[in-house]
């Protein structure tokens, strides 16, 4: 039997700390010093083969990182089950920043049982970092306990680094709270028997196409 | 050059002799796209973003003028400032006890100088990535600022001050790993991993630099709005116009001409980028909620589609809106398109009804396609030719 899952990702973080770079390599196995600017949000999918009876569906939310872009968060953020928190390892300030984004997450969406939505933080540009914030990664294992994150990783867009990592520590997550939460509870995800009807989305498609006369 | 289009530049040409201009005949010209050819185009974009008067014969004392204030601006704000913080290591006469680098008091000299750092770095970070996939914003200007550039002039340069803001970010870092090693100022541009951050050598600046001052100024002027991120988008194809007209008497003022053509152009446009009025009448969320009721009006199954899927408008008219379509299309295609935004009286009315067509002629798709589908539609839009978006658009305004 092969179960199919759909989930929403976020990648969220401030301004120029690589989130689409991120994406644009884990997607696409790319990389380029110059994406433009993120306004608003962007969009991509990532298919895994999980295991022999999983296939996991990720859809990735590139959120911009500029404060002005605050409000339409709510929006962006509805029905995710799971976030990637992106800083800087070169820019202090972006590490400052993580806070804020974890706290806007937690108050603007939760899982079905109210718990926050599972967050892996990633420390990037690993290949720049020099001696400075590198040599205080290892609190970071304290600072993620003590803040909610499920883990951390050092990652590098450029060199591709730790990003498969991170990202199937976040699956993990989500999937674990799956199982505990049980099937039916979340209404973002549907495990359905069978290869052939699988996600909601095309189940919404078809029905679209029945209602149509 | 076919002869319809040479009749075309002699329609533009006859428009553009007369003493007073009539702008109501040369906004239904431009509507059809503008040729570059001449200067035409520049030309006209001066005039239908209200920087130019329409009496011909003021032109010249006009643009004068502006440039001449742009050169105050200038000095007032990149320069001062810049031979103050250079005089610092040498008299140190900004120091003082009513005022110095840790005076937290918001009217100090000093706290506004951190505060701007904070801002020129963001749009340093933004002007870098303009237009990656075209070599022109990385090329140097034929015309550098000689005002910035005088070699006389000992000061501290946006450029210079990106280096040494980034530089001090580091020198903090290390101290706070307890290794007190400073780094020499003249080692900042090693501190750029690779070709990140290459810049040109002194007396060179790339076109990409005189986006950055355009917008710094515009920050410093506008404080209570600032630097919000796609301000770039929409000065670049403007400066991009200007900096490539084919008559250099203008283009050699492409700087100035830029600055006051988009500070019009935001003064009609800025509250898309105001976060405050995101839930108001005039805000962004009202104009992206407008295209999703144009749509309805024109075609409901479209629209129950992209209710039914929960495909909501901020997904990707936010971006489509804000940036008038700059991020959707190869920039010629940009600068098409905003010959009819310019000269549409109703500013960015049309806009809304572009945004429809550009969902109606992909309806097919977007009717069979999933949630997934359907989004990578929208964030990456299949259309390129922008004339076939631009006749559905009349069509829709026409009633059709």
């Amino acid at each position: 039997m092969q179960q199919e899952h759909l989930f929403k990702v976020l990648v969220i973080g401030d301004l120029g700390v690589g989130k689409t770079s991120i994406i644009k390599r884990y997607v696409h196995q790319i990389f380029s010093q110059h994406y433009r600017a993120t306004i608003g949000v962007d969009f991509a999918l990532k298919v895994l083969n999980w295991d022999h009876q999983t296939v996991i569906r990720l859809q990735l939310w590139d959120i911009a990182g500029q404060e002005r872009y605050g409000n339409m968060t709510r929006v962006y953020y509805r029905e995710a089950v799971g976030a990637l928190v992106v800083f800087d390892v070169t820019r202090a300030s972006t590490f400052e920043a993580v806070l804020k984004w974890k706290d806007d997450l937690d108050t603007k969406v939760t899982l079905g049982n109210g718990r926050p939505v599972p967050a892996v933080l990633l420390a990037n540009k690993s290949d720049q970092s020099r001696e400075g914030l590198c040599s205080q990664l290892p609190k970071l294992d304290t600072f993620c306990r003590d803040n909610g994150f499920v883990g951390w990783f050092q990652t590098s867009a450029k060199e591709n680094t730790n990003i498969d990592a991170a990202a199937r520590c976040l699956v993990d997550n989500i999937l674990a709270n799956e199982e505990s939460a049980g099937v039916d509870s979340d209404p973002d995800v549907l495990v359905l028997p069978g290869l052939n009807n699988n996600t909601k989305e095309r189940g919404h498609s078809r029905c679209a196409t029945c209602s149509k006369f | 050059m076919s002869s319809s289009y040479r009749n075309r530049i002699q329609e533009f040409n006859v428009a553009l002799k007369e003493e007073k201009i009539n702008l109501q005949a040369l906004r239904e010209l431009c509507f059809s796209g503008v040729p570059f050819e001449g200067g035409i185009r520049a030309l006209c974009w001066k005039i239908l973003l209200n920087y130019l008067p329409l009496e011909q014969t003021l032109w010249d004392s006009f643009l004068k003028k502006q440039r001449e204030v742009y050169s105050q601006f200038l000095k007032e704000m990149i320069i001062q400032p810049g031979i103050a913080k250079a005089n610092l290591g040498l008299s140190r006469e900004d120091v003082t006890l009513e005022d110095h680098p840790l005076n937290p008091n918001p009217e100090s000299r000093w706290n506004n100088y951190f505060k701007d750092n904070e801002v020129l770095l963001q749009i340093d970070k933004d002007v870098r990535r303009l237009y990656p996939d075209m070599a022109f914003f990385q090329r140097p200007t034929e015309y550098p600022c000689l005002l910035i550039l005088d070699p006389q002039n000992e000061y501290e340069t946006l450029r210079r001050r990106v280096e040494q803001t980034t530089l001090k970010a580091q020198t903090v870092d290390r101290n706070r790993s307890g290794v007190t090693n400073v780094s020499s100022p003249g080692k900042a541009q090693n501190l750029y991993p690779s070709n990140e951050y290459e810049v040109l050598p002194n007396g060179c600046e790339a076109h990409w630099e005189v986006v950055e001052r355009i917008l710094f100024i515009y920050a410093k002027l506008n404080p209570g709005i600032a630097y919000v991120q796609g301000m770039n988008e929409i000065v670049g194809p403007i400066y991009y116009t200007f900096a490539t007209n084919p008559n250099s008497q203008w283009k050699e003022h492409a700087e100035a001409d830029t600055f006051f053509c988009f500070t019009n152009l935001m003064s009609e446009n800025r509250d898309n980028f105001i976060k405050s009025l995101d839930d108001s009448q005039c805000g962004i969320t009202y104009k992206m909620e407008s295209v999703y009721s144009t749509l309805k009006e024109r075609d409901m199954e479209l629209y129950l589609k992209l209710q039914e899927q929960n495909i909501k408008p901020q997904y990707f008219t936010f971006r489509w809106l804000t940036l008038l379509l700059s991020q959707e299309f190869l920039l010629p295609d940009v600068i098409r398109i905003w010959d009819t935004l310019f000269s549409d009286k109703d500013r960015f009315d049309f806009l809304i009804l572009v945004c429809c067509a550009m969902l109606i002629l992909i309806r097919d798709q977007l009717l069979a396609g999933d949630f997934t589908v359907n989004m990578r539609l929208l964030q990456d839009y299949p259309i390129s030719d922008v004339h076939t978006i631009l006749r559905k658009a009349k069509e829709l305004q026409d009633g059709a």
